[in-house]
This record gives structure tokens, C-alpha cells and sequence, in this order.
């Protein structure tokens, strides 16, 4: 009995040192839930998973989607397959939407954090955008305004995208391994960019912000200012890996008070 | 109390194996994240046939081969007449690996042989991902987004971790010692266009400031528009730095700028700033 009790605290212990190792796996998603949505041929429907799609789950109705959805939940529609468009309308601030649709979908959401149009995907995004991204040969359209618009062409150096928007864009910039063209306060109506190129009409946008696209310069001090401690923003490059170094000096250090405890009886 | 101090010896032992392992572990952890990433790299390269690569057209024998060279590059005083042969890049399978991919850099004869990533939408991507974007501690060398090679800015910044086990700018700080400055002196950097040779003009140890600190700061240097903008770099690298390097600069020259992360104060940087001579061989296009 006492060998079992000995052997339970050892493993016990052995346990509570290895947990801190590995409780990284254990990652908590801060996010909302992600809902995944794609075009089923054998009932001629849109339908959506709580999960990356498969073949054999169990998916339903998007108004069964409609009432789970929260704000700060990510949709993704991906059928690179269909004809068939879709008109999706949820009353919630996505966090996130990605769009890779072979045929126009239509997007409504109250307001869209971070909406990525990729490869191929057709998209009307009715939602004002915070960060929009438009990759490759996909299509954007944006009826409401946007803060930050990329033109990203993740293949090769040549953009092709085509996007308009009924809003206006503050700041755009296209770029491939290289900076295309950055632009700024687009008036609304005005963005246009036909396979890559700009054809906004001069005037109706800005070569330079007129006003700052970061953290405005600290006011007079009556004013609240940016706070003094902040330190400029530039890569951490420390190594951050615990040292095994430190651990070791721990068990050494545990020995030795072992031995002398075993050694004053 | 003689109870006492057998259950708290048998405990401290308990600890003493905990500890024991997981320092193994730990160890094991970090050696298997370190040949990941050199995997990461080694494996990276896309293949491609010999028929499928376009002919390079070599207008006359190439002057010098993608290997780098361990003798200095000296500037030559004219312009040489004959045309610039154009061949293939040596890092062309890497650029199609991985398009975040703006650069490789070299310091010949020591551990630093790796690609440069540039992600201007998020700078911090691959500061703990690998080159196959996989999470990793070791990260990959940043060009700072403010960096540009198209256009080229006068300034490059290159950011790399310290790493303990020498590996990406783990090694940096051994420029500290003039001895390691003379015997490591060229800096290559490879480009989709060419291959940049630089050679090393200031080392330093600084830090990051405040935002609101009125004070040089390293970083913050990409363009000089003006012999007023440039002197100011120019000068204070030149004061900063722990030894003469007997290399000057002038207005119009190019400069990459290495930097890590030291602790011999808050938000510490140790600075290798090097100077661009001679370029070396043209490359094709990639495609």
C-alpha cells in the first residue's frame, strides 16, 4: 500500500511539472464561432456547418445559422464549384467573412471587421468593412464604405482583381511582392480598379491621408495626448523560449536540499 | 519533525525529477523546433524540370557565380562598357516557394544564410512563423515594412531574433569584437534583380524609445531625400558606433541595417549597419 501511495505521488507530481509545458496546446479561441457555408447540388440548397465542411455532416438551413449568429462570428462561404448565387442577409457585425464563390454572392451583415474575397471568389459585400482584402482574380464590390482596402495579387507580381465600391475607401494600397500604387480618401462611387488597374478618375482621390491614418500626433496639453510610455512599434526580436538552463538549477538546488535534509537524520 | 523532513525531502526529490524531465523535454522541444525550421527552408523549394526553365541569356561568360565569395568587393571607379550578363536567380525555387519571400540574406562564414520575409500588410507575420508558415519560435528574418527593394529606399531594415542557440541573428552580437568585424566584413544580399554586396560601416548597441523621445532613433531611417536627412543617419551611426571601421559613406549610398534584440537595457537593439558597394551578378525575371 505504501509503494502504491509513493508511486501515485510521483506520477502526480510528474504530472503537475509537465501540465505548464503543454497547457499551450490548449489554445482558447477568442473569436466567435465560424460557420461554413456551401451550396449542396442533391437538395439544391445553401447549407451550413459549425465546423470546416465534410461531406458526410450534418449540415442546415442557413435560417438555422441565422439564429445561432452573434456579433464577432466569422462566416465562410466557399463553393468553387456552383452556378447558383446567394443572397445572404445576417443582422449581426461579422468579425470576419471569406468569400470564394465561382458565382456572385450577395453579403449583408450590420458591419464586417475583416472580409477577404480570394482566388476566384465573386462578391457583393453589403456592410460597411473595416479591412477589406481582394486577392487574385476575385471580384469585390463594396456598397458601403471601407477603411482600409488591399489589392493583393499572392501569386506572381501581376494584380488582377477588379473592385468597385459604392462607399468610400480612406486608404488603398495594391501590392504583390511590391508595392503597385497606395491612394487615399476615395469619394464615394469613386474606387474603381479594372484586372488590377486604377481607374478611378484623378481628383476624386488623394496621393497622401489628408488626414492621419494613424494615431493622431499628441494634442496641445489640455488635451488628452498619446500616452507617454508607448513605445514605438518595432519587431520584438528577443527569444522568448523558456531556457531548460534555469530548470535544471531548480532540480539541482532540489537535490541538495534533499540530500541535506536525509543527511542532518 | 523527523516525519516532517523525510516527506520534505522525499517531495524536494519529487521535484528535483519533475524538474529533470521537463528540462529534457524542454531541451528536446527546442532542438526539434530548430530542425524544423532549417527543414522549413530546405524543403521549401518548388521543382522544376530542365526543360521547363526558360535558357538563361548569358551575353558572355558569367564574371562571378551566385556563390558568394569570401573576399571583399571593392567599388570599381567606372562603370564597366561590356553589358551585364543576365542569368537565372539562384533563389528563384524559394521565390515561388513562398511569395512573402523578398530576399536572401548572407554573412559569408557564419550561421546567417537565410530568406527575408516582407509582409507589409502584417510586419510581425513571420516573427515566430517559419517559412512554410508554420508557428515557430525561431521565426524568420523581417524586412521592415517601410523597407522597400521596388523601389529600393536607401535604407533596409532587417529584423532577426536573438536566439540562444545562435541561430538567425543569435550570432550578431559577436560584431562587438573588432577581431570578428575584420574577418566578417561583407554582407550579400540577394535580390529578385541582383545580388547586393555590402560592406560593414557601424555597429552599435542602441534601443527602442518612446514614441514621444525626441532622440535618434535607428529605425525610424529608410529614406534620405536630402544630404541634411542622409548626414543625419550618417553621423549618428558613426558616433554610435563601438569601433572605426575605416568605412565612409556619402550622400546617394545605400546602407542595410541588421538589428536584434540585446539586454543591456529595456527594449535593447545590437545595430550592424553595412554600406552597399558593387553589385554583383543580374538576374532574370522570375516566373
Amino acid at each position: 500500500m505504501k509503494q502504491i501511495k509513493k508511486l501515485v505521488t510521483l506520477l502526480t507530481a510528474l504530472v503537475l511539472c509537465l501540465v505548464p509545458l503543454f497547457g499551450n496546446t490548449m489554445t482558447v479561441n477568442a473569436a466567435g464561432n465560424t460557420y461554413y457555408i456551401k451550396y449542396v447540388e442533391d437538395i439544391q440548397q445553401w447549407r451550413f456547418l459549425p465546423n470546416p465542411w465534410s461531406e458526410g455532416g450534418y449540415h442546415r438551413e442557413l435560417y438555422y445559422m441565422q439564429l445561432d449568429l452573434k456579433d464577432g462570428d466569422v462566416i465562410v462561404v466557399d463553393d468553387k464549384d456552383t452556378a447558383n448565387t446567394i443572397n445572404l442577409e445576417v443582422n449581426v457585425n461579422l468579425s470576419s467573412l471569406y468569400v470564394n464563390t465561382a458565382s456572385i454572392s450577395n453579403i449583408t451583415a450590420k458591419s464586417i471587421e475583416n472580409c477577404y474575397i480570394i482566388e476566384n471568389g465573386k462578391s457583393i459585400i453589403n456592410a460597411p468593412v473595416k479591412n477589406a482584402y481582394v486577392y487574385d482574380q476575385a471580384l469585390g464590390q463594396f456598397n458601403s464604405d471601407v477603411e482600409n482596402l488591399e489589392v493583393i495579387a499572392s501569386k506572381g507580381d501581376v494584380l488582377n482583381a477588379t473592385v468597385g465600391s459604392n462607399g468610400g475607401v480612406k486608404h488603398l494600397k495594391a501590392y504583390s511582392s511590391k508595392l503597385h500604387y497606395e491612394f487615399y480618401d476615395f469619394a464615394p462611387g469613386a474606387l474603381s480598379i479594372v484586372n488590377g488597374e486604377l481607374k478611378s478618375t484623378a481628383g476624386t482621390y488623394s496621393a497622401a491621408p489628408s488626414a492621419p491614418v494613424v494615431t493622431p500626433a499628441p494634442a496641445a496639453p489640455s488635451t488628452p495626448a498619446a500616452p507617454s510610455g508607448e513605445y514605438d512599434d518595432v519587431p520584438k526580436t528577443a527569444d522568448v523560449r523558456f531556457n531548460p538552463l534555469w530548470l535544471m538549477a531548480l532540480a539541482a538546488a532540489c537535490f541538495a536540499g534533499s540530500y541535506a535534509l536525509k543527511k542532518k537524520d | 519533525m523527523k516525519q516532517f523532513k523525510k516527506i520534505l525531502s522525499f517531495i524536494l526529490t519529487l521535484i528535483a525529477i519533475g524538474c529533470l524531465i521537463a528540462a529534457v523535454t524542454i531541451a528536446f522541444l527546442h532542438k526539434k523546433e530548430d530542425r524544423d525550421a532549417e527543414e522549413a527552408i530546405r524543403d521549401a523549394t518548388v521543382s522544376q524540370s530542365a526543360t521547363s526553365t526558360p535558357q538563361p541569356q548569358i551575353s558572355e561568360p558569367p564574371q562571378a557565380t551566385a556563390v558568394p565569395t569570401a573576399e571583399p568587393v571593392t567599388p570599381t571607379a567606372e562603370p564597366t562598357a561590356t553589358p551585364v550578363p543576365a542569368i537565372e536567380n539562384p533563389y528563384r525555387d524559394y521565390y515561388l516557394a513562398n511569395s512573402d519571400m523578398a530576399g536572401w540574406l548572407i554573412v559569408p562564414d557564419t550561421v546567417i544564410n537565410y530568406p527575408i520575409m516582407w509582409t507589409p500588410e502584417d510586419e510581425n507575420y513571420y516573427l515566430y512563423r517559419d517559412f512554410k508558415k508554420r508557428d515557430n519560435n525561431n521565426g524568420c528574418l523581417i524586412l521592415d515594412t517601410d523597407s522597400s527593394l521596388a523601389p529600393l529606399t536607401t535604407n533596409l531594415i532587417i529584423h532577426g531574433h536573438n536566439m540562444k542557440s545562435g541561430a538567425m541573428f543569435g550570432n550578431l552580437t559577436d560584431y562587438e569584437k573588432k577581431s570578428y568585424f575584420e574577418d566578417h566584413k561583407q554582407i550579400i544580399l540577394y535580390t529578385p534583380e541582383c545580388q547586393r554586396n555590402y560592406e560593414v560601416i557601424a555597429v552599435f548597441r542602441s534601443q527602442v524609445y518612446k514614441k514621444t523621445d525626441d532622440v535618434f532613433k535607428f529605425y525610424k531611417f529608410f529614406q534620405a531625400n536630402t544630404e541634411e536627412e542622409f548626414r543625419d543617419f550618417y553621423d549618428n551611426i558613426k558616433a554610435l558606433s563601438l569601433y572605426d571601421t575605416g568605412v565612409t559613406a556619402e550622400f546617394g549610398d545605400r546602407f542595410i541595417t541588421l538589428s536584434t534584440c540585446v539586454y543591456h537595457v529595456t527594449n535593447g537593439r545590437f545595430v550592424v549597419v553595412a554600406k552597399e558597394v558593387e553589385p554583383g551578378d543580374y538576374y532574370l525575371p522570375i516566373e
